[in-house]
């Protein structure tokens, strides 16, 4: 697979804060790549230097093979955080004008925006002025205007932001037709959750840096302390012992364990078995989320120690 | 390029589908033709009926032909002024001016003369009394009248026979005319009017339209579209799409404004009885190919000039309010140059000051048109200054186009002056 987007090196700073801070990146072609961190972590800077909107300080930006924000502009679309459109235009007319605007001919434009429109149910509203619409049919039609005029690439800030769970689904669905038809799809978002099944890759940032990156798979492999959950009949208190488990959380019906470094799981399950009746055994998945936590955590404890040890 | 069109038509079409672009291009005409066809109008339809007033002419000479110098009617044939001598009949010695200010109260009157025996010798001053007597054309009137039949009654009592008088008296004409290479045309004030008009449109449309470029500007970013457009062309084309769209609105209002002034003045005819004559009155007016040529060049340019700071402004602010405040600093030349070209360039069109002026980028644009409208100025002068103004406008879409790019997308605190100095020299 080719790289849609590299990023080396990339650096801004504002004023005194950096924001994002010697950043690597490496976007596969035809994959949804999910950009995750909390708020103010430096993901829409990042997008942002993306789109040429800013400029970086330092570093160099590859999008769809070239460095020459011209010469891309019209491959991608754009959702930026801040949602704004021509708030006086019709939903009809302003697709079209932000889709000739992308070098797509005005009868084609007018083509892509009904299917569009029909596909987002507003064949009503095709006709209204923006301002008469309410704020998820105007996200909508933002929505619309990003994809309309058949980008290589999306960049996608919070897209999911204003929509009720409905049209969520609605628009992950899209996502996931795009991609199947080799779309690039780039998107951050802080809600953890809808992008572990959406995403074939993720990159968690965290204070303008590169906490971990990878495919979902591998982020989970070399992040994943998996945990156990035994439910059990009797009493047993082989998980006490701290050669066979880490960690541990005893619930009224469950015991839910962390395996001692070098422990298989199934290890756990044998011991339990001789000691009393296991209903359950679950190897659990540890989701993005947690992984994100506990990330952030960790760093966040290892700098308060370097801050510790140099005082 | 193709984009910037784009650009350009939308910007075009959301300004000129608005009502106010209608009520816009309605309402100067009409404030403009009510300006300078209501005086005109007006005299025609003042008909207030026969005004009476009393003369107490103690010297004897004026009250008898005072009635001819005011040959004027109202419209049902009566004389507007009506004369009466209230010291015929009366021999005996009356304190008049007390009972002439109770007639005068209740009506009877509109008013009263006293002219005092000595008053056609350059004695004792005559008097006039009235309760309005604060229409200035009236008074002068009356003063010239009396004047008149003062001196007269001087030149009689030298000893000259009434004919003698009359040829002395006889009145002379004075017209004005205007050279300007061709046959000489009369003027009577059509070329200040001219100018005047011309140097108002300019003002109030550069006013109008640079200040439409600040909000639309400044629209992108309060409605946060300014990231979206940015991302879709380049900020210069879309700055130049809004300045170009802008401008393009009011060259439409300007060409429609000039058409309907042309359909007016010359379908003269088809006008209802006092319009049409006072149209007629304005039709000598008509400027020339040249004059408007020129209009047309500097305002299209003037208005890049300005329109270029109107931008920058609208990219660094983050409200109509914070706008406000710094417009002044544009908004100023602007008004400067308007008073200028009307106090300067009517009465000396080619004196140094207004020709320097007329140099200045800030103030060319104005100063050019009315200069051509008075007294067209020599074809290098008017090179000099379009080029001079060319460069400016350049310079000024150059750093606007800076500015833009960076403040655009900025909110939050407004930039000092550092910080801007900054933005045009990163972008």
């Amino acid at each position: 697979m080719t790289a849609a987007l590299e990023l080396t090196g990339v650096s801004k700073s504002y004023a005194e804060v950096e924001a994002v801070q010697s950043f690597d990146l490496t976007v596969e072609a035809g994959s949804i790549f999910g950009l995750l961190g909390p708020n103010g972590a430096g993901k829409t800077t990042l997008i942002r230097m993306i789109m040429d909107i800013i400029r970086p300080d330092r570093g160099t930006i590859h999008l769809l093979g070239s460095t020459d924000p011209e010469l891309r502009r019209d491959r991608i679309g754009y959702l930026p955080e801040e949602r704004g459109i021509y708030r006086k235009m019709k939903v009809r007319e302003l697709l079209v004008y932000l889709a000739q605007l992308r070098s797509i001919p005005a009868g084609r434009a007018r083509e892509q925006a009904d299917f569009w429109i029909e596909r987002f149910s507003l064949s009503e509203r095709a006709d209204e002025k923006i301002e008469a619409l309410s704020k998820g049919n105007a996200q909508k039609v933002q929505f619309i205007a990003t994809i309309l005029h058949e980008p290589e690439a999306i960049i996608l800030d919070e897209p999911f932001s204003g929509f009720d769970p409905v049209n969520v689904d609605l628009v992950k669905n899209v996502m996931l037709e795009l991609k199947d038809k080799g779309m690039t799809i780039l998107l951050s978002t802080h809600q953890m959750e809808t992008v572990e099944r959406l995403c074939d890759s993720i990159c968690l940032i965290h204070e303008g840096k590169k906490i971990l990156d990878g495919s979902i798979r591998e982020v989970k492999q070399q992040r994943g302390t998996n945990a156990v959950q035994i439910e059990f009949d009797g009493s047993t208190d082989f998980y006490r012992d701290p050669k066979w488990v880490s960690r541990f959380d005893e619930s009224s019906r469950y015991v839910e364990m962390i395996p001692a470094a070098g422990v298989d799981p199934s290890e756990l399950l044998r011991l339990a078995i001789a000691d009393v009746q296991v209903s359950r055994f679950q190897i659990m998945e540890p989701s993005v989320h947690q992984i994100f936590l506990e990330a952030v955590g960790v760093t966040e404890s290892s700098e308060i120690r370097s801050a510790g040890v140099s005082r | 390029m193709k984009k910037m069109f784009l650009v350009v038509r939308q910007e075009y079409l959301n300004r000129v589908r608005t009502k106010g672009f209608l009520i816009g291009t309605l309402i100067i005409p009409i404030i403009m033709g009510v300006l300078i066809l209501f005086p005109l109008l007006l005299d025609r339809v003042d008909d207030e009926g026969t005004r009476t007033f009393a003369v107490v002419d103690s010297s004897g000479v004026i009250f008898a032909q005072l009635a001819e110098s005011f040959p004027d009617t109202t419209q049902a044939g009566d004389p507007r002024y009506r004369f009466e001598d209230y010291l015929r009949g009366h021999r005996t010695e009356v304190d008049w001016a007390p009972r002439l200010s109770a007639e005068t109260m209740n009506g009877t009157i509109d008013g009263f003369f006293m002219i005092p025996p000595s008053f056609p010798k350059g004695g004792t001053e005559a008097r006039f009394y009235a309760q309005n007597v604060s229409d200035m054309s009236r008074n002068l009137r009356f003063r010239r009248a009396l004047e008149g039949l003062a001196r007269r009654a001087r030149i009689k009592d030298s000893g000259l026979s009434e004919e003698q008088i009359g040829q002395i008296l006889a009145p002379t004409a004075f017209t004005t005319f205007r050279v300007d290479g061709g046959e000489a045309t009369e003027d009577t004030g059509q070329t200040f009017g001219l100018a005047y008009v011309f140097s108002f449109v300019f003002y109030i449309s550069l006013f109008t339209y640079g200040l439409t470029t600040l909000r639309t500007t400044l629209e992108e970013k309060t409605a946060r579209t300014a990231e979206l457009m940015v991302s879709h062309v380049r900020p210069l084309h879309l700055m130049g799409g809004k300045i170009l769209g802008v401008g393009a609105v009011g060259l439409t209002q300007l060409g429609i404004w000039f058409l309907a002034a042309a359909l007016l003045t010359t379908q003269s005819a088809a006008l209802p009885g006092p319009m049409a004559s006072a149209v007629e009155q304005i039709r000598a007016t008509a400027p020339s190919p040249a004059v408007i040529t020129v209009f047309f060049v500097f305002f299209f340019f003037g208005f890049l000039f300005y329109s270029g700071m109107f931008v920058s402004i609208g990219a660094m602010v983050n409200s109509e309010t914070e706008a406000q405040q710094m417009q002044t600093p544009v908004v100023m030349p602007i008004i400067l140059a308007f008073i200028i070209s009307m106090v300067l360039g009517t009465r000396s069109p080619d004196g140094t000051i207004v020709v320097v002026l007329s140099m200045i980028p800030f103030f060319s644009p104005i100063l050019m048109v009315v200069r051509a409208c008075v007294l067209m100025p020599p074809l290098w002068q008017i090179l000099l200054s379009l080029g001079i103004l060319i460069l400016g406008t350049w310079a000024s879409i150059w750093i606007s186009a800076r500015i833009f790019r960076v403040g655009l997308l900025m909110y939050g605190k407004k930039p000092n002056l550092p910080e801007m100095l900054r933005w045009i020299r990163q972008a």
